[in-house]
């Protein structure tokens, strides 16, 4: 797990952007008390704009910036995206655009959200015990500098699994 | 057999020619050049592999591993072309000189020791069929160096047995990379043309190396060793072994 510093609000390298809720997901892990390795995943990751760091808290929802990234704050990891960086083509150039047919050997376009991994087994065996339903707070962090574009929400993600393994 | 190294014990005189080597491939603005070897990752043409993307049928491809592999392959080739025998160094950002002091000296020092303007602090992005046109030197905004990953990070990664879990946590260690060192490098679409970035993918290349050498396979999906990497001329089994294009990485070397 990655440990991070605490974000000073007056600390204008880095940019407070609009923190992600999920939707409950439901699980009862105590019927699969004897799992030996639990993951979150995020389908459908948008990295379209600026390079971010996720740090990822269950069931707090009002997890921040200045929030300490411990256990008993149900912090779980982090993760990090390169960011595109905005787009650079004409009109339509950075629009993902769905191959049809099988003939189409070109590979998806860049652009084409991906998947992340968190590996999240100490923490669940803790937090798995106390619940039956979890929310992910994702809190992103972006570093500004002279090029940062103007954006106030940078996490899309199309869905959040959490994952046990027996 | 050409020997990678950590760019902390480059030699003077491999230092120099390192710097020699990145600063002719500069002067080229058509293709032999970094300008252009440079946008083939991000602008203009968008080749690089990030993430498991699919082409032409419903596999995700993981490929982002063989990609930068056969992408550096290329770039030190075309050192070679100005200086014999030059290769890519390393940066091992989770070291513990990178993680008192950041970015190594060879790459942020603004002269050499000949009073030269250093090449691998910068380079031109010129890039004008973008929208809007880019032509701008890249630029860095680095975090604190106790950000940068740690060796238990890395460990933890190595000891992956998976080839899916181990590039999991390759690309996020690689992303976080990006991200601390920020600017041009923070952004796919110009990080290419920071001279950082060929040894923070060396890096991302050695660790791949390492993992390879601790199993009794190559450790890559079989059924995945025909596909292409485009635009090089390679398949992912033409870049799989390393010996095999002719480079090897060392941590140390002494010869008769």
């Amino acid at each position: 797990m990655k440990k991070s510093k605490k974000l000073d609000k007056k600390d204008t390298k880095y940019k407070q952007l609009k923190i992600y809720h999920s939707n409950p997901i439901k699980m009862d892990i105590n019927k699969y008390s004897d799992f030996y390795r639990a993951d979150i995943e995020f389908h459908g990751i948008g990295h379209a704009t600026e390079s971010y760091t996720g740090h990822v808290f269950l069931n707090n929802p009002k997890a921040d910036f200045n929030t300490s990234k411990t256990l008993e704050n149900n912090y779980v990891g982090s993760y990090h995206v390169f960011g595109h960086g905005g787009c650079f083509g004409d009109v339509g150039h950075c629009d993902i655009i769905k191959k049809d047919g099988k003939y189409d050997f070109r590979a998806d376009h860049p652009l084409t959200r991906g998947f992340k991994r968190l590996i999240i087994t100490e923490q669940f065996k803790v937090l798995g015990k106390q619940n039956n339903e979890f929310t992910v707070t994702i809190v992103p962090v972006i570093k500004l500098d002279k090029n940062t574009m103007d954006i106030k929400e940078i996490v899309e993600v199309e869905k959040i699994s959490i994952v046990t393994y027996e | 057999m050409n020997l990678r190294k950590n760019i902390q014990n480059l030699t003077n005189d491999e230092l120099k020619n390192l710097r020699l080597a990145f600063s002719k491939l500069m002067e080229f603005r058509d293709n032999r050049g970094f300008n252009y070897i440079a946008g083939i990752h991000g602008a203009p043409q968008f080749k690089c592999w990030h993430h498991w993307r699919r082409r032409g049928e419903p596999r995700l491809l993981p490929l982002f591993c063989p990609w930068h592999r056969a992408y550096l392959y290329w770039l030190e080739k075309s050192l070679q072309d100005q200086v014999p025998d030059v290769t890519l160094p390393w940066w091992d950002w989770s070291s513990p000189i990178s993680r008192s002091e950041g970015l190594p000296k060879a790459y942020s020092e603004r002269t050499d020791s000949a009073g030269n303007p250093n090449p691998l602090l910068k380079s031109r992005i010129f890039v004008p069929t973008t929208t809007p046109p880019l032509n701008e030197d890249t630029f860095r905004n680095p975090g604190s160096p106790s950000e940068l990953p740690t060796k238990n990070e890395v460990d933890t990664m190595l000891s992956k047995q998976d080839f899916a879990d181990f590039e999991d946590d390759l690309e996020d260690i690689h992303d976080s990379v990006h991200g601390w060192v920020g600017g041009s490098m923070g952004r796919v679409v110009t990080a290419g043309f920071d001279p950082v970035f060929w040894a923070h993918h060396t890096n991302i290349d050695r660790l791949w190396r390492i993992w390879q050498m601790n199993r009794a396979d190559l450790g890559f999906p079989p059924d995945l060793l025909n596909e292409i990497l485009e635009p090089f001329p390679f398949t992912v089994r033409d870049v799989l072994e390393v010996k095999r294009l002719g480079y090897e990485y060392a941590s140390a070397s002494g010869s008769s």
